[in-house]
């Protein structure tokens, strides 16, 4: 298993450069890592023009780089694990599909190296794209807030990295155990809405991987930090990966 | 000794036989051919062999080994449609082809040149596989199917998609593998079967019906046949009509009818007779050597009226 990961590894780097699907992460996160700061410290100037035009007064508190790094937070979890589920979801169904599976298989490679490449590359992908972005967030918080503390920054970046992780292999998983893309990233969106219900519950909603945000603000602000959401993620991202071997181990092309 | 054993595989796929008890032996260095009709079975048993699906029941042996991942190291597998990253060149193919196979990188890159350069995809070697037609893939389809020089190569239908020169060009090259390969393919262009394959397989509702070598089959079933031709289609139709009152079994095409030879001489008087008295042109007469079409057409017709 471990000889033929490089070559996997590289043929699903590749797929991610020239399908777009790094340009197209690396553009979200470009995105939000610009306007997230940019929105926070204009956002006074454009409340005041909003309320000129309606002859009102709007008038807000002092803006600091907690709300660059709210705007941040929130946006990119949002629309960053929508962005993971439409690049990851075929990755595995796709290639079932299109019959492009058929290829690998016929190969002396193991379906768990093959799930396995897939996962890595994605890693790679999704750290790219989340460097670029962080530090456009960095350099433009560093110039519109001086006191922006820049390592609790880099360190917390690391949690939003479990988190896009976890839902890449998620929908990496669930791409494993189904024939079709669009049931992949069904399965997914599910599951992330599950995820993002269990933190209402008192017993177990300390330990849901939506809890990012408090685990973020944590690190920025040198707060000890609670890992019980890291290890929600651990498990999940074992269930699903268990599940995803098991399912695509027993899976068979058909016409 | 053979190099492909298959001993009584069986499978199903949801309440569909596709295989039931499947025995079968093929010698190394031969060019075996698996026919059969739509839905027979062959797809199937040769992705049992090509390690891509796991049979119910039964087991099988290539080069000696039974189904486990280092049978796939002696195994090289064409599949029906051949469908590749579309994204990939044709070299990047057979570079990741070769590299999961664990080639060494000097003596693939020289494999490479040479297998683009025998398929005759070496113009389009740098052009991505998206744009490439379907005769193209299954070109690059043998290529990479050989590309670590199997002991065994499986390949499903690896002309359809092939114009006659084509055919022709990639029926050449199964030809010259035999000498280091033993090339088990499936086909329906039963012309080609018989051009390239020493030895021939019929498989009917998922079970082996003849299992010979070509020659031997050609002797033991097939029957010469005559074909008449007439004025034209209306006529040739009213002949065949004859033909079925009289219990003699016929294939209407166009202008022309066949029949086996040996029918026609039993009914020669009554057929010529009909011919006469109903003034049907008959422009020509003409005697046919057994071809494996009329073989596999003769044994199909067989089975169902059995």
């Amino acid at each position: 298993m471990i000889e033929t990961l490089p070559s996997l590894v590289g043929k699903e780097w590749k797929e991610s450069v020239r399908t777009s699907r790094l340009l197209i992460w690396v553009a979200v996160s470009l995105f939000f890592g610009i306007l997230s700061p940019l929105t926070a410290y204009f956002m006074p100037d454009i409340l005041s023009y909003v309320g000129a035009s309606q002859n009102i007064m709007i008038s807000i508190g002092t803006i600091t780089y907690h709300d660059a790094m709210e705007q941040y937070l929130k946006n990119f979890t949002q629309i960053g694990t929508i962005v993971i589920i439409v690049v990851s979801m075929g990755c595995v169904a796709g290639e079932k599909h299109d019959g492009s599976m058929q290829f690998l298989l016929s190969h002396p490679v193991s379906r768990t190296a093959i799930l396995l490449a897939k996962v890595g590359a994605l890693k790679l992908t999704i750290a790219i794209g989340q460097l670029v972005g962080m530090f456009c967030m960095a350099g433009y918080c560093l110039y519109l807030f001086p006191d922006f503390p820049l390592v609790p920054f880099i360190f917390s970046n690391l949690f939003l990295f479990i988190y896009f992780l976890t839902f890449a292999v998620i929908t990496v998983s669930f791409s494993a155990m189904v024939n079709k893309p669009v049931l992949a990233a069904v399965g997914s969106l599910a599951t992330w809405l599950i995820l993002s219900v269990i933190t209402l519950s008192d017993r177990v909603g300390s330990f849901s991987i939506a809890r990012v945000n408090d685990q973020m603000m944590q690190a920025l602000e040198g707060f000890p930090i609670n890992w019980k959401p890291t290890l929600g993620a651990l498990i999940v991202v074992v269930v699903f990966s268990v599940f995803g071997v098991m399912v695509f181990s027993r899976w068979e092309p058909e016409d | 000794m053979a190099i492909i054993e298959v001993n009584t595989i069986t499978k199903r796929f949801k309440t569909v036989s596709a295989l039931s008890g499947v025995s079968l032996a093929v010698q190394k260095g031969v060019v075996f051919g698996f026919l059969g009709p739509n839905g027979a079975g062959k797809t199937t048993l040769i992705r049992i062999l090509a390690g891509l699906i796991t049979p119910d029941e039964g087991s099988f042996r290539i080069a000696g080994k039974g189904n486990t991942m280092e049978t796939k190291q002696h195994v090289g597998y064409l599949a029906q449609s051949p469908r590749f990253y579309r994204w990939l060149t044709a070299r990047e193919l057979l570079k990741l082809s070769g590299n999961l196979h664990g080639m060494e990188a000097r003596h693939l890159d020289d494999r490479i040149d040479s297998l683009l350069e025998l398929c005759g995809i070496a113009n389009v070697a740098d052009r991505r596989i998206g744009g490439f037609s379907g005769g193209m893939r299954q070109r690059l389809g043998i290529a990479q199917a050989i590309i670590h020089e199997p002991d065994v190569v499986f390949l499903d239908e690896p002309v359809s998609a092939l114009d006659p020169q084509g055919r022709k060009e990639v029926l050449d090259l199964i030809d010259s593998l035999r000498e280091s390969t033993t090339v088990f393919m499936s086909s329906h262009i039963l012309d080609d079967v018989q051009r390239v394959c020493d030895e021939v397989a019929i498989i009917k509702d998922g079970a082996i019906r003849i299992h010979e070598k070509t020659k031997r089959l050609l002797q033991l079933h097939a029957r010469p046949v005559l074909i008449m031709t007439f004025d034209s289609h209306t006529e040739a139709q009213a002949a065949s009509d004859l033909c079925g009152e009289l219990g003699i079994e016929t294939t209407a095409r166009g202008e022309t009818i066949s029949m086996l030879s040996a029918d026609y001489d039993t009914n020669q008087r009554k057929i010529l007779d009909f011919v006469g008295s109903h003034g049907l042109k008959l422009k020509s007469l003409m005697h046919q050597e057994a071809t494996l079409e009329d073989v596999f057409m003769h044994h199909m017709r067989e089975e169902y009226h059995d």
